[in-house]
């Protein structure tokens, strides 16, 4: 289905990238299912790093709590991709999140 | 996948929600933090105990002995942050030369640079404002 009109991706509001000091949070990208694509406040340069940049638009924190329950329910593991002990999601399975402005 | 952007109210509402259940859900994990053994470097009767009061009951800053005997101690049970660099980190100090003036004496930490510390060492706990109304 083809995204509707007002529909943005997250890279457009974003800056999203690994090695990113800078980022408002960061998201496990190389981990155990249960850890990969948690949002976390600790730097690691091997973590995915999220700058919002259009705060106009978005929250940063709004973003992680949406992201903190992305995780929980588990839609990660169906991306992630790897070994059964280690897996990986990628920088651009993020930048490609879809946001549905209401 | 897909995230909802409503407005900016309501995200911060929503903040506001997840924010205060993410914060009573951590008060509760701080009280199962593991019990390690205190300090030994210096005897604390011997110093006042005023750093561990608040701004409005009378803290004075800490004495530099107890500063660098409580840091010292963390780092030996902390191997993250046994470097000055780290600890400035965690403290949310611009460098390490700063914990090294609170080590040595020639600067006195702050009240919320020494609360922090404390309270990450379960030395007190933390102050939670009651809101009064949303005004925003």
């Amino acid at each position: 289905m083809p995204p509707a009109e007002n529909e943005m991706k997250l890279s457009q509001v974003a800056t999203i990238r690994t090695n990113f000091p800078e980022g408002h949070f960061w998201i496990v990208r190389r981990g155990s299912i249960q850890q990969c694509g948690e949002p976390t406040r600790s730097y690691n340069p091997e973590h995915i790093g999220v700058r919002v940049e259009r705060t106009d638009l978005l929250l940063p924190d709004y973003l992680f709590y949406c992201l903190a329950a992305i995780h929980q329910r588990g839609d990660w593991q169906q991306i992630a991709t790897g070994t059964l002990s280690l897996v990986n999601i990628r920088v651009s399975d993020v930048r490609r999140i879809e946001l549905s402005p209401r | 996948m897909k995230i909802d952007l409503p407005s900016i109210t309501e995200q911060q509402a929503f903040v506001f929600e997840a924010a205060t259940q993410a914060g009573v859900a951590q008060l509760k994990a701080n009280l199962k933090a593991p019990r390690l053994p205190g300090q030994t470097e210096v005897d604390e009767s011997q110093y006042p105990r005023t750093h561990l009061l608040t701004e409005s009951e009378g803290w004075e800053p800490p004495h530099r002995d107890l500063i660098g005997a409580y840091f010292r101690h963390f780092q030996a049970h902390f191997p993250a942050y046994n470097t000055d660099a780290k600890l400035a980190g965690l403290l949310g100090l611009s460098s390490d030369r700063r914990v090294r003036a609170f080590k040595d004496g020639s600067k006195a930490p702050p009240y919320g640079v020494w609360r922090r510390f404390l309270v990450l060492t379960g030395r007190v706990p933390q102050e939670i404002i009651p809101v009064l109304a949303f005004m925003a």
